[in-house]
């Protein structure tokens, strides 16, 4: 909020007449002396304010083309303290040829000086002038302002013109007058710098709900609901998302550290190895035989059975049962281990791997054989050389892919609507289309 | 939001651990139930689940 003017340092009250001498219309006058410059809401004329009789600066003839939601002359309450809208002004830029106005109040408290409303699309900021200047300094390549430790990133620089005024202002309004207008934004304020004619005035702008305007000066009729994004309009999925990401974050750091402790703790025990060849006799049985017993020992865990055959344009399928030699439980799966090569037209070729690797779960401690049975294979080898090996508490990765996939896709899913936000809202400004800003809201 | 999350979260890495730590695979086998002694007696006339008689198998 602004501090009061000093005595000293204002004019006194000097206008004596409240009628505009470009029209004949009535002028109220509420600022008690400290407007610098009046607009005629009946002709647009600007008159200068501190002149006894209200010298016409610049005269216009126009009808009330503009409706302010906060009729000149209303009060309310901001902060405890009472304000009246004394002005009004409609601004506009012109980007790539097409105009965007947004308006301007001016609020006045005898005791506490002026405060100013903007309003774009139905979004309200409430806005005060800063007596100190920001920090600037660039970031990443593009300008930031610093003030009071946050930090403001550029969001947009314009030349903007007043485009209709009434009421009375702190400042020589002019209609046509042009400042260069640079903001800078961390929702929910925003810097603002306004150059013009040699001075720059920095106001801190503090994104307020329409809905909070609209009761603080009793206004009954309702507002148009805000469109699109403004500015410096906070993400309302920032929060959700922001905790959601460091929650993200943590448990992928405890994912990294359960798989770095699995596979320093797993056993990963070589049980039984040894080395045999088919021979292939015919789509009978003879080809089947058991090994002899090992003993798995430790916590139930897994077991890997590899398998290496020394196959070559050749194929040989592996039925293999591990049977528990005390209960007789057997665990069965198959394996077809298969490798091909030749060269054609394209080169050398290969398909397939001499290697075969089949895991079986959960297996309890105790004596196992294994039950092997090859068959099968290309009928001009007559045999094939295999190498079977029995690995216990394997460490397994697959999990870990899942467990990923089920720690991040919920987050993601969670932090779209956020950036969805974020690159709504920087569309709109002079980095429409560049990356980097899509996530980058301060919370 | 991110309380329901942060439990979802937990609950997978427990369940994670108890996958490692029970041994559990992306992959099934078959379980049934013989005699030892009957399939070291005669290996070649244990049946497998897998067994499909006059099958064809083709390596390529």
């Amino acid at each position: 909020m602004v501090n009061p003017p000093l005595e000293s340092a204002r004019p006194r009250p000097r206008s004596e007449s409240l009628t505009c001498p470009a029209c004949g219309a009535a002028i109220p006058l509420s600022s008690q002396g400290w407007a610098v410059t009046v607009a005629c809401s009946s002709c647009g004329s600007i008159l200068d304010a501190t002149d006894p009789n209200l010298a016409v600066l610049q005269r216009h003839e126009q009808q009330m083309r503009v409706t302010p939601r906060i009729p000149l002359g209303t009060r309310g309450t901001w902060h405890g303290s009472p304000w009246e809208a004394i002005g009004f002004q409609e601004v506009t830029i012109t980007v790539e040829e097409t105009d965007y106005s947004w308006t301007e109040y001016v609020l006045f408290n005898p005791y506490r000086g002026f405060l100013y409303l903007s309003e774009y699309l139905g979004h309200w900021n409430m806005i005060e002038k800063l007596h100190e200047r920001p920090t600037l300094s660039t970031e990443g390549g593009r300008p930031v302002a610093t003030l009071a430790g946050r930090t403001f990133k550029h969001f947009q620089t314009a030349d903007a013109r007043t485009t209709f005024a009434a009421g009375e202002f702190p400042w020589e309004v002019r209609l046509g007058d042009n400042v260069m207008s640079r903001d800078y934004v961390a929702p929910p304020f925003m810097l603002s710098a306004e150059a013009g004619e040699g001075e720059v005035t920095w106001s801190l702008g503090t994104y307020t709900p329409a809905e909070v305007i609209r009761k603080s000066f009793g206004i009954e009729r309702p507002w148009p609901a805000p469109s699109d994004v403004f500015s410096n309009q906070p993400n309302p999925h920032t929060a959700r998302s922001g905790g959601v990401v460091r929650t993200c974050l943590l448990l992928l750091a405890g994912l990294v550290l359960m798989f770095v402790i699995n596979i320093s703790m797993a056993g990963n025990a070589n049980v039984f190895e040894s080395r045999y060849q088919y021979m292939r006799v015919g789509e009978d049985s003879t080809a089947a035989f058991v090994t002899e017993t090992f003993a798995l020992t430790g916590r139930q865990s897994n077991v890997e059975i590899d398998l290496e055959a020394d196959v070559d344009n050749d194929w040989v399928f592996f039925s293999l049962a591990l049977i528990n030699e005390t209960t007789g439980i057997a665990r069965e799966s198959t394996k077809q281990v298969s490798f091909y090569s030749g060269t054609d037209s394209d080169g050398s070729w290969s398909e397939g791997s001499r290697r075969g690797r089949l895991r079986i779960a959960s297996v309890p401690p105790g004596p196992y054989f294994l039950r092997v049975a090859p068959e099968g294979g290309e009928p001009d080898k007559p045999s094939v050389s295999y190498t079977i090996r029995v690995r216990r508490d394997v460490p397994g990765y697959g999990f870990y892919a899942l467990a990923f996939g089920a720690i991040v896709l919920p987050a993601f899913l969670l932090w779209i609507p956020a950036a969805s936000f974020e690159q709504r809202r920087w569309s709109e400004s002079d980095y429409a289309g560049e990356s980097g800003d899509s996530n980058e809201e301060d919370e | 939001m991110t309380r329901l999350y942060a439990l979802w979260g937990a609950g997978i890495l427990m369940l994670l651990g108890v996958a490692q730590w029970r041994g559990w695979s992306l992959t099934s086998t078959t379980s049934g139930q013989t005699n030892p002694r009957s399939v070291r007696a005669n290996p070649g006339a244990y049946r497998s689940p897998y067994f499909i008689p006059g099958r064809t198998m083709r390596g390529k």
